[in-house]
């Protein structure tokens, strides 16, 4: 095999075609809806926590969308401009936003359907 | 009419525009050509626009009106309107956000001439119906229980 070959198959399976802002964006959006589930589920566990995001801006859930739109956009921002990024394949990027949004629904239809 | 209402009836109203929105990026996607990129681009932008505009009415009644018809529900037969189906929504909602913001980026790119490009905007505007359409049957849901609760004598 030669190396012009294994270019091409690394390139094939490996470095993203999507554009920079594609891809750090949609890593940024699937990282952000774990994190969504996530703090919803141990804002409804935490009493302090629920408190705390309580006392911030008024209420727990103006609260938690500022945090979830700041996380989208400073992620989105950073991983946009990052290299590392670009080295994950096409299938990589798209499976993991899929896999995001249903962790996101799941998680939290199942904690509040058995808490 | 009054404005709790008119907010109300604004939030869902947006969020089906949204859907049908997303539903046009995902055929016009499908048939890419470099005829049709401005008009992908312009639904994709009325995707998050739509969205975002639901989410801030919906999150501004929900703030302002919603204590006294969850009060209602919890006293009614159809307590699970609230404890599942408004408490998830209102939660899985900021997914369906993140994902609608991240349409017309996505949507931005040479979808004709990039498959990978085209397959992730489809995808998004995909994860976009299925969200819209779950928050769609759960406000249905919330404000059916309300509606029993009061056939029940709840004041």
């Amino acid at each position: 095999m030669t190396t012009h070959t294994i270019d091409r198959i690394y390139s094939r399976d490996s470095a993203t075609t999507l554009s920079s802002a594609a891809a750090g964006w949609s890593v940024a959006a699937a990282i952000t809806l774990v994190f969504n589930a996530i703090l919803t589920i141990v804002k409804d566990a935490s009493a302090p926590l629920h408190d705390f995001m309580q006392s911030l801006l008024g209420h727990h859930w103006i609260t938690h969308g500022i945090v979830i739109l700041i996380a989208f956009v400073v992620l989105g921002w950073a991983l946009s401009k990052s290299e590392g990024v670009h080295k994950l394949s096409d299938a990589t990027l798209i499976g993991s936003l899929v896999a995001a949004a249903v962790i996101n629904g799941a998680a939290i239809a199942l904690w509040f359907l058995f808490v | 009419m009054p404005t709790s209402d008119i907010i109300l009836f604004l939030h869902p109203t947006l969020g089906v525009l949204g859907m049908m929105a997303a539903v046009w990026v995902l055929v016009e996607t499908a048939n890419a050509s470099d005829a049709n990129e401005g008009r992908i681009r312009a639904a994709a932008w009325t995707v998050a626009g739509c969205v975002v505009g639901s989410y801030l009415l919906g999150g501004y009644w929900y703030v302002n009106y919603y204590y006294a018809e969850k009060a209602a529900i919890l006293k009614g037969p159809w307590t699970f309107a609230h404890t599942f189906f408004m408490e998830s929504k209102e939660h899985v909602f900021f997914g369906l956000l993140v994902l609608a913001l991240l349409l017309p980026i996505v949507a931005r790119q040479r979808l004709a001439a990039v498959r990978s490009a085209k397959v992730m905007t489809m995808v998004v505007a995909v994860l976009v119906i299925g969200n819209a359409l779950a928050m769609e049957g759960a406000g249905a849901i919330i404000n059916h229980g309300a509606k029993v609760a009061f056939q029940h004598g709840v004041n």
